[in-house]
Formats: C-alpha cells, sequence, structure tokens
C-alpha cells in the first residue's frame, strides 16, 4: 500500500509537468493577448492524437513527434488568431473570444469523435523502468516531466532576458505605450499565440506517451488549464508552476482514495474553496 | 504648515491607513483629516498612491492595516457600493461612463443606485436632467456616452456621482486632458459643487495652477507616505514639496 | 452587442404613462398577444401529434435558449454548463416524487419544486462563482456541471446509474400545454425584467461592471440572483420533462448538447435581446427537423461550426441583423 501510494504520489507529480506545460502556453496567449482560448485544451487534444498517429502509421517516436506538434499546433493558433482579429477593438471582445473558442472546440472535439471514435488511444513506448528507493520509476513517465520543468524554466528564462520576452511582457501591459517604443505588435501577437498553442501541442504529444487519449481530454484540459490560472494567478510563472502541482497531485490523491470517478471533484472543489475563502480580492483581472 | 488637528468634525478620517500589495507598501501610516465643506486636493508624482488612495476609501481596496472613518463610521473594507450609498462618491482617472447607455441613463444609474434608499426610473430622470443641467450637457441628454467627448463624459461621470446624493466627492484627475478654458470652467463646476451642494470635494489633480487656486487645503504624497499638508500659501514654500515634486522652477 | 439596452429606459418608462388606462390595456399589440397565446393553448386540440411535438421542442429549446441568454446577455456572463440546471429542476422533481411516493396530483408542485430547487443550487453556486470574472466563471460553471454529474452518478440515493422512474401520468398536449405556459412565462418575465430596476442594474453591470459598482450597485448579490432566476425556468422545464418520459438518469439529465444548443440559438437570434432566443428557437428547431437530427456527432460538429461563423460574420445574431435592416424595432 504504501509504495502504491508513494508511485502514485509521484506520477501526479510528473502529470504536474505536462499541466505546466498547457498552462504556461495559456498564461501567455491570455496574459499578452487577452484573447480568452477555450480551446487550449482541445489543442492539446489535437497535438495528442498527431503525436499518436505519427507513431501508429508513420512509425514516428512521440519524443521527435514533439517538435512537429509544436509547429502545427502553433500555425493552427496563427489561424485561430486570424479568426479572431476582427473583432479586436470590439468592447465585447473577452466574451466573443470565449464563445467562438468554444464553438471551435464543441467542433474540433466532434470532429475526432466522428472521424476516430471515443475509443480511448495510446501510444506505447518501451522503456526501461529504474529505481529510486525501491520504488519503480517508468522512465516514460518521468520523461515529460523533466521536459516540462525544463521548458517551463527555459521559457522563464527567455521571456525574462531575451529581447522577444521583453516585447511580450511590454505588449501585455500596454500594446500602444510598447508600439510607441518600437515593439511590433503583430509580431509579439503572432509569437506569443504560436508560442503559446505550440506548447499545448507539446503537452498533448508528451501526454499521448503515457495516458490514454480521447476526444473529450480537450474540455478537461482547458478546464484544469484554466483552473491552474486562477490559482497560480494570471502572469505568474511560479504559480503557474506550483498550482499545477497542487492540482495534478491533488487530482492523483483523490482518485487514489476515492476512486477515478472523483477525480474532477478535488480541482473543483479547491477552486470553489479558494475562491470563497480569498473572496473577493481574488476577482481575475 | 497645518498641524493634524483631531478635528472632530472631519467627514472624513484616515487612520494610519496602509496598503501593501505583496512587496509594495503602496500607502504607508496615512494619517489625514478632511474637513467638511471644503475643497481638498492630493497631489504627487505618479505612483505616489493617490489613485491607490482613492480606491481604498472608496472600498475597491481594502487596507493592509488603519482605518478609514466617514462621518463617524468606519467603513474600512465595506465594498463600495456600500460606501457609494454612505455618501462617498468618486469619477475615474480614465473616464468610465457606460457607452452604450445614453448621458441621462448614466446618471440616473447614480440616483436610482447610489443613493441611500435608491430612486425609481421617473424620480432618477428628473434629477438627472437636473443634474446634466448642472455641469452644463442638457443638450446632450439623450446621446449615448459613447459619441461624447472626453469633456462631456467627465461632466457625466461627474453628474453621476452628483446624483447619489453624495456627502464626500473623489475625483480622480478630473482635469486631464482639458483645455485651458475647459479647465475654467471645469474649476467653476468644482466651486458650484461645494458652494450649491455643499459637497466635500477630495481632488487628486496635476494641474497645479488649478489646485493653487482653488483647493483650501493640499495633501502631499509621495511614496506613498504623506510629505505635507498646507494650505496653497505654504505649499510654494515647503521644501519638501518642493524637492519632491514641484522643482525649484515652479512659479506661480 | 448590447445595442438593445439602450431601448430601456425611457422610450419605455418617461413618455408612456401619459396614455389612457382602457386604451393601453386594449391596444393592438396586446390583443396580438393575446390571441397568439390562445392560438397555441388551442394547438392540442386541431393539430396533430408531430406538430404538437415540435412545438414543444421549440418551447423547451427557447427556454433554455433565453435563461442562457439572461447570464450571457444580460449580465455578460457565459455559463457553460447551463445545461445542468435541466438536470437539477429533473433530480428534483424526480426524487421528491419517488422519495415521498407521490402520485400524478403532485405534477404541478413538483414541477415548482424542480424550478426552486434549480434556482437554489444555482444561488448557492453562484456565491463563490460570481466572484470570478469572465473565463473563469465560465470554466467554473463547466466543471460544475461535471461535477453534478459525477454526484449523481456515483450516489445511489439519487438512483445512481440506473436513475428514477415516475408513475406515467401525462401524454404529450398536458406536457404540451405545461411547457408552453412556462414558455410563455418565461419571456413575459424577461421582458418585464429587462425594463425594471432590476434589469437596468443588471445591463450596467454587463457595460462595466466595476463601474457599476462604484454607482452604488451591489453587483454580487444582483448576479447571485439574476443567476438564480436562470436556473429557475431551466429547473421547470427539467421537471416538467422528466414526467414526460417518465425516467432520468444522469446521462439523460446532464447532456453537453443543451448548452450547444443555447449558446447557438442566442447567438444566431441575438445575444442579449428578449425576443433573440424565441425567433432563433423557431428557426433551429424547424431547420434540425428538416436537416440533421439524425447523426449526433455530425449535429454536435455543424453546430459549433454555426457558433464560429455566426460570430465571425454577424456578432450581433442573424435575427438580430435582419431586423435592423428592416429597420424594425425590437427588445
Amino acid at each position: 500500500m504504501g509504495a502504491d501510494f508513494i508511485q502514485v504520489l509521484m506520477y501526479s507529480v510528473f502529470l504536474g509537468g505536462i499541466y505546466a506545460i498547457t498552462a504556461v502556453g495559456l498564461n501567455l496567449i491570455f496574459g499578452v493577448m487577452k484573447i480568452v482560448n477555450f480551446s487550449h485544451g482541445v489543442l492539446v487534444m489535437i497535438g495528442a492524437y498527431l503525436a499518436f498517429w505519427s507513431w501508429k502509421l508513420l512509425g514516428i517516436s512521440p519524443y521527435i513527434m514533439i517538435f512537429g506538434c509544436f509547429i502545427v499546433l502553433g500555425l493552427m493558433g496563427i489561424g485561430l488568431y486570424a479568426l479572431l482579429k476582427k473583432f479586436e477593438s470590439d468592447p465585447d471582445f473577452e466574451l466573443l473570444s470565449l464563445i467562438i473558442t468554444f464553438g471551435f472546440s464543441i467542433a474540433a472535439t466532434n470532429i475526432v469523435r466522428y472521424v476516430w471514435t471515443s475509443r480511448f488511444r495510446g501510444v506505447f513506448v518501451i522503456m526501461k523502468s529504474f529505481e529510486i528507493g525501491g520504488i519503480t520509476v517508468s522512465t516514460a513517465r518521468f520523461l515529460p516531466f523533466v521536459v516540462g520543468l525544463l521548458v517551463t524554466l527555459g521559457l522563464y528564462v527567455y521571456l525574462k532576458k531575451s529581447y522577444i520576452g521583453k516585447s511580450l511582457r511590454a505588449v501585455s501591459q500596454d500594446p500602444s505605450a510598447a508600439q510607441l517604443m518600437g515593439v511590433n505588435k503583430m509580431h509579439v501577437y503572432l509569437i506569443s499565440m504560436g508560442l503559446g498553442c505550440g506548447l499545448a501541442g507539446v503537452a498533448g504529444g508528451l501526454f499521448s506517451t503515457i495516458y490514454a487519449i480521447y476526444p473529450e481530454m480537450g474540455f478537461s484540459f482547458t478546464v484544469l488549464a484554466f483552473c491552474v490560472v486562477v490559482l497560480g494567478g494570471m502572469g505568474s510563472f511560479k504559480g503557474c508552476l506550483i498550482a499545477s502541482f497542487v492540482l495534478a497531485i491533488s487530482e492523483g490523491m483523490t482518485g487514489f482514495f476515492f476512486g477515478s470517478g472523483w477525480k474532477p471533484f478535488a480541482t473543483y472543489a479547491i477552486i470553489i474553496a479558494v475562491l470563497t475563502i480569498r473572496g473577493h480580492r481574488l476577482a481575475a483581472r | 504648515m497645518i498641524t493634524n488637528q483631531n478635528n472632530g468634525d472631519a467627514l472624513l478620517v484616515l487612520q494610519n491607513v496602509s496598503k501593501r500589495f505583496g512587496g509594495l507598501m503602496a500607502l504607508s501610516n496615512l494619517n489625514c483629516d478632511i474637513p467638511r465643506k471644503k475643497i481638498v486636493a492630493l497631489i504627487g508624482p505618479n505612483g505616489a498612491g493617490k489613485t491607490t488612495l482613492f480606491n481604498t476609501i472608496s472600498g475597491v481596496y481594502r487596507p493592509t492595516t488603519g482605518s478609514v472613518v466617514f462621518d463617524s463610521v468606519d467603513i474600512s473594507g465595506m465594498r463600495p457600493h456600500a460606501i457609494c450609498k454612505m455618501g462617498i462618491a468618486r469619477t475615474f482617472q480614465i473616464v468610465r461612463p457606460f457607452l452604450k447607455m445614453t448621458s441621462l441613463e448614466n446618471v440616473m444609474v447614480g440616483s436610482m443606485f447610489g443613493t441611500e434608499r435608491g430612486t425609481g426610473f421617473k424620480e432618477a430622470a428628473e434629477k438627472g436632467k437636473e443634474l446634466l443641467e448642472f455641469v452644463g450637457l442638457a443638450d446632450r441628454m439623450n446621446t449615448p456616452t459613447a459619441n461624447l467627448t472626453l469633456v462631456n463624459r467627465k461632466k457625466v461621470e461627474l453628474a453621476k456621482a452628483l446624483a447619489s446624493n453624495p456627502k464626500l466627492v473623489l475625483l480622480d484627475e478630473i482635469l486631464a486632458g482639458l483645455n485651458p478654458t475647459e479647465v475654467e470652467a471645469a474649476m467653476d463646476l468644482i466651486k458650484k459643487i461645494r458652494d450649491s451642494l455643499g459637497v466635500t470635494v477630495f481632488w487628486v489633480e496635476h494641474v497645479m495652477d488649478a489646485v493653487i487656486n482653488l483647493a483650501e487645503h493640499i495633501v502631499v504624497l509621495n511614496y506613498g507616505e504623506k510629505i505635507a499638508e498646507e494650505t496653497p500659501k505654504g505649499l510654494l514654500s515647503n521644501q519638501t514639496v518642493i524637492d519632491a515634486y514641484l522643482g525649484e522652477d515652479y512659479i506661480f | 452587442m448590447g445595442v438593445n439596452q439602450r431601448e430601456v429606459v425611457l422610450e419605455q418608462r418617461g413618455e408612456r404613462d401619459s396614455s389612457m388606462g382602457a386604451s393601453r390595456v386594449l391596444s393592438p399589440k396586446n390583443i396580438v398577444i393575446t390571441l397568439v397565446i390562445l392560438g397555441f393553448l388551442s394547438v392540442p386540440y386541431v393539430a396533430t401529434g408531430y406538430v404538437i411535438s415540435l412545438l414543444a421542442s421549440i418551447f423547451v429549446a427557447g427556454v433554455l435558449a433565453a435563461s442562457w441568454n439572461l447570464m450571457a446577455g444580460f449580465c455578460g456572463y457565459i455559463s457553460f454548463g447551463h445545461q445542468v440546471f435541466f438536470g437539477v429542476g429533473a433530480y428534483a422533481a424526480a426524487i421528491l416524487v419517488t422519495s415521498l411516493k407521490l402520485g400524478e396530483g403532485s405534477l404541478i408542485y413538483s414541477i415548482l419544486f424542480g424550478g426552486v430547487a434549480s434556482s437554489a443550487v444555482a444561488f448557492a453556486f453562484g456565491y463563490p462563482a460570481l466572484i470570478l470574472r469572465g473565463p473563469y466563471f465560465s470554466i467554473l460553471t463547466m466543471g460544475f456541471s461535471e461535477l453534478m454529474y459525477v454526484i449523481m452518478v456515483n450516489t445511489p440515493w439519487f438512483g445512481g446509474a440506473e436513475g428514477l422512474n415516475l408513475p406515467p401520468v401525462y401524454i404529450l398536449p398536458k406536457y404540451y400545454t405545461i411547457v408552453f405556459v412556462i414558455f410563455a412565462g418565461c419571456f413575459f418575465f424577461l421582458y418585464w425584467m429587462r425594463k425594471s430596476k432590476f434589469g437596468f442594474a443588471l445591463a450596467s453591470i454587463r457595460q462595466d461592471e466595476d463601474a457599476a459598482e462604484s454607482s452604488g450597485i451591489p453587483t454580487h448579490f444582483y448576479k447571485m440572483l439574476a443567476f438564480a432566476v436562470a436556473a429557475f425556468f431551466p429547473g421547470l422545464i427539467g421537471a416538467a420533462y422528466v414526467w414526460y418520459i417518465t425516467y432520468i438518469d444522469a446521462v439523460a439529465a446532464f447532456q453537453l448538447h443543451l448548452v450547444v444548443e443555447m449558446i447557438a440559438i442566442t447567438m444566431f437570434g441575438g445575444l442579449g435581446t428578449v425576443v433573440g432566443p424565441l425567433i432563433g428557437a423557431f428557426c433551429f428547431v424547424l431547420l434540425s427537423e428538416f436537416l440533421w437530427a439524425s447523426m449526433p456527432e455530425l449535429y454536435l460538429i455543424v453546430l459549433g461550426v454555426i457558433i464560429v461563423v455566426i460570430i465571425r460574420f454577424m456578432p450581433k445574431g442573424v435575427v438580430v441583423h435582419i431586423l435592423e435592416s428592416l429597420k424594425i424595432k425590437f427588445v
């Protein structure tokens, strides 16, 4: 029982890495462009399926395909932006982008359902496991965690130090002022969108190596990513990381003790509790 | 130099008010009395905490420590709508009218929801028309505020604030973006607010000429602390204020 | 988008009061409305089962869409889990009837109970949820819906996976009449609410929530109230529906496609208007009948695409665009 518990705990932590990549992507898109990307989770799902089918039909290893996912989803993201660009200046922009991306999610999820059915799919990765303190850890699960951390840290450093990173932050704070300073707003927008969605694709690809994928996972991921942002705070990398792990662990523990049917319960209960306690001052702006 | 008298008749009393955001101390131990029916100005460099103070008074923020006492009632931490009903109205630095509503409708919101008991549509419409006349917008009553110029939007917001029967009105940089003629007109209006309506005005401003000419007391903020509280004359010879904000070359 | 918010105040309030009592009651508009209502009420006596059931679907869809529109269009809060209130109403009625072993006479009461239970749930859930703005609120509603499903499916007291059964009490005409009454009540209520002081406050909240709060509007409380109302009507409908099909289980109660329909209908008809969901429901259900009801996955795909296309090209709503170009005044 003890060993099982540790293992579940560990795997939850590893899953947190994937959640972190997803949430960071969402953070970028919402933080910089103020676009509410309700289809973020669906992009993860598409990335997962992309990785799966590349593996199944072309034999490409998902670990390599991750780059492909990044590019494909990044491009899709830019396409999405083109769709949304029209009402950038509409006061109802947030509302409209919310609904339109929801519509997109519904359409995409059901297209996948129709074409590939709801059957669970999974990538089979054969890798050696290793041992830590008597507990077997599968490398397949460990890798995404490492990748997740690296990506998040790398992005953090990049955004902090590079010119692009600074432009991104400038635009997220004040687009007009940034433009006056010579920042090309369009470039910044395209990069954030591409990067953010690309990250979603990467998360999906990694996810497919460990867990079963299915069309409806898109919504679960979207909800999760937003929950991470609620907990961790919009724009905060550190918050994002911590919140991802907190949520992944509580999800895992709930599943372990109460059965996997109750997993979503943990996430929502936490959010509702946090809100009720921290009250009005948490109103997300 | 005005000493901080504990004026029992002060309308608004700030007692050791501090506001912290994470690691940033936006307001530190502010003590201040705003006397009734006077025009009090709040000045200071950008980032000094003036709007933060307004937000703390009007309920958008809760003071980290200290208390805000209005008309002998501790209002620290009350929600903005409750504070509005108690008699504090405010305007925003960046004007926020309800864009899809007409000027009259905007003002009606103030009287229907901002007054202590609230009013119905008819009463609010009558009051609204009066107030729009008071601010000089009678001919723009039925124009959607989205179509109004900046000056007129400010007037609408001011009228809306007045519609809630406030005892204290917080004006946040209401002169920003106005040309000299408009500034003159606005100053007259502020005077009228104090004189005809008996409303106390607490006013954040950068346009120093207006402040010197109109304000009866001036409170100076810098880095979240009150560094001076003066009459207009006293202000100009206060070295701390000159160093922090006015500059040696300021000529009145 | 909230273009019609402007129609709210003055035209209705200020000048109308001067008209005489009698002629106002018998105005052409009111006569037409009464005739239409009588017309619909007499349908079960003259039409075929097919027509009756079609109209009933329209009324159901209309009420659901109008309720979603109340939160989304009047307040600016998008609820992606709104179908949960249909389910809660259905379950509440079913639980009431089965646990107290009630019979036919409890029909009206159980339906009302369904509505009230749904409102209560919304009010309670709204307390923490409405602190959030925009997408965060929307996510939470989605989560809440999923949560209710999980609870209902896993708790044997609520019938678990097998669901609950009710006595077969009514047949189509009675169902139709009940649903129509709910429909009419819903729309008249919303029309009245739109022009009321409360509706005016909601319009302010929709346009600038913080400015509204600073102006004295108790935004959090009002949103909770609106949410409760927006849950009441779907609750009624759910309870009415469960009597009709005499069976409820978690899957039937919390169907995602319901909310997608609510959204599509409202966006088609016009977000924030009162008539939008009404006209939208008519068009929509009629179209569905003749087009694509057969393949469930395709249905949702098309709905999703419709939502995207409508917002991209006619965000105010197709019906609104048409009415505006014909210069017809509406609310």
